[in-house]
C-alpha cells in the first residue's frame, strides 16, 4: 500500500478491547490514529480534539439528551461503530454522529467510512436509511404534537414548567416568581391536566424527550 | 423478461409534474431485494426490475400512504442537513421515477396501471 501524504487524523474512544482493534486496523489502512481512550476520559477527548474524525463505540454514547452534541462533546465529525440495530443507529444519528457502521464490516470499510465522514458526508449502514428516516420524521410527528400541548399554556404555566425542568421544586419555584407556594401548586396542576400528563415526572420528560426545553423559553418571549 | 432500469435519487428528471403533497403509496406486490449499496425493486406482475440507490430505496420505502413528501424531506434535511431546496427537487425527482416505474400506488391512474399492465408502457420505460 503506498503512504497516503496526508492520512486522515482519527481517535478512537472506546472500551480498551475495542480501542485496541479499531486502532490497528484503521492504522493499517491508511489513518492516522492521533489519540485513543475511553470517552468518559477528559483527556482523552481533549486529544481527540486534533483528529479530523473520532471513532466511537456505539455502546459508550452518552445519552443525547444529557449531550447537546456529539460533535461538540468529542471536538470533531464522530463515525459510531456498533450493531446492525435501528436502535443504535437512531441514538448514534440522533446524538450528532455523522457517520455509523456494522462492527461486522471489515477495517477497510470502517476506514473508507472515515475518510467519508471527514468529507463532511453522512454515512449510513445499506438499507437501513428508510428505517432511521421514518424514526425521525415519527419522533417530529410526536414532537410537534407535544409542541401543540405547550402552546396550549398560558406564559406563567411556562415559565412553572421551565423551573420544573430545571431542577426546582415546589418552594424554588415560589421564590423564583415571587409567588405562595400555594399558588405555584396550583399553576402545576394546570399545566399536568393542559399537557394531559399525570405527574411531573411525566412533564419533565415530555419536555426533555422532545429536546422542546429551548422552546419553552422561546414561547416566553412571543408570548 | 428481465428489464433492469437504474434509478436515483439525484439524476434530474424533465417535464416533471409538481409534487403533489398527497401520502404516496408503495405497491404492496413489488419485492426489495437489497444489495450493498444498490437494491433491486421488482414488479412481479410484469417481471421489470429496478435498480436503486440508498436513498431512492429509503423513499420508496418511506410511502406507506401515510407519509407525505413534505415529512420526507424534512427528514432527509434533518439527517444529511444539506439544502433544503436540492433536497426537496431529488426527492420529488425520486418519487416521480418510482411513480413512473409503477412501484407506488398514487391516484386513480397508477391504480389502473397495476390492474391491467401496458406491454407498451413497459418498452417505453426501458427504453427511457
Amino acid at each position: 500500500m503506498s503512504a497516503d501524504p496526508t492520512p486522515l487524523r482519527v481517535a478512537v474512544l472506546a472500551t480498551p478491547l475495542a480501542r485496541r482493534a479499531l486502532a490497528a486496523g484503521l492504522a493499517e489502512h491508511g489513518l492516522d490514529v492521533v489519540a485513543d481512550g475511553e470517552l468518559s476520559d477528559p483527556d482523552a477527548r481533549r486529544r481527540a480534539a486534533h483528529a479530523d474524525v473520532v471513532v466511537l463505540s456505539a455502546g459508550d454514547l452518552p445519552d443525547p439528551a444529557a449531550v447537546p452534541a456529539l460533535a461538540d462533546h468529542v471536538g470533531a465529525a464522530a463515525l459510531v461503530v456498533g450493531d446492525t440495530d435501528a436502535d443504535q443507529l437512531e441514538r448514534a444519528m440522533r446524538a450528532g454522529a455523522a457517520g455509523f457502521v456494522d462492527w461486522e464490516r471489515p477495517l477497510a470499510q470502517i476506514a473508507e467510512a472515515a475518510r467519508t465522514v471527514a468529507r463532511g458526508e453522512t454515512v449510513v449502514p445499506p438499507g437501513m436509511l428508510g428505517g432511521l428516516l421514518q424514526r425521525l420524521i415519527e419522533r417530529r410527528r410526536s414532537a410537534d404534537q407535544a409542541l401543540a400541548r405547550l402552546a396550549t399554556l398560558t406564559a406563567r404555566e411556562r415559565q412553572v414548567l421551565a423551573l420544573l425542568c430545571d431542577g426546582h421544586d415546589v418552594p424554588a419555584i415560589a421564590r423564583e416568581l415571587v409567588i405562595t407556594p400555594q399558588t405555584a401548586r396550583s399553576h402545576l396542576s394546570h399545566v399536568l391536566s393542559r399537557l394531559e400528563v399525570h405527574s411531573r415526572l411525566e412533564a419533565v420528560a415530555l419536555v426533555r424527550d422532545h429536546d422542546l426545553r429551548a422552546s419553552l423559553d422561546a414561547m416566553e418571549v412571543t408570548a | 423478461m428481465s428489464a433492469k432500469e437504474r434509478m436515483s435519487a439525484q439524476e434530474p428528471t424533465s417535464a416533471q409534474e409538481p409534487m403533489s403533497a398527497e401520502p404516496p403509496q408503495r405497491a404492496a406486490e413489488v419485492e426489495a431485494h437489497l444489495g450493498d449499496g444498490v437494491h433491486v425493486l421488482r414488479r412481479p406482475d410484469d417481471g421489470s426490475e429496478h435498480l436503486v440507490n440508498e436513498t431512492a430505496l429509503a423513499l420508496w420505502q418511506l410511502c406507506d400512504g401515510a407519509t407525505t413528501p413534505e415529512e420526507m424531506i424534512e427528514g432527509v434535511v434533518e439527517l444529511f442537513g444539506e439544502d433544503r431546496e436540492r433536497i426537496a427537487a431529488d426527492v420529488a425527482t425520486a418519487l416521480h421515477q418510482l411513480r413512473e416505474a409503477g412501484l407506488l400506488h398514487v391516484g386513480e391512474a397508477a391504480v389502473q396501471r397495476r390492474d391491467a399492465p401496458d406491454p407498451d408502457a413497459q418498452d417505453d420505460e426501458v427504453d427511457r
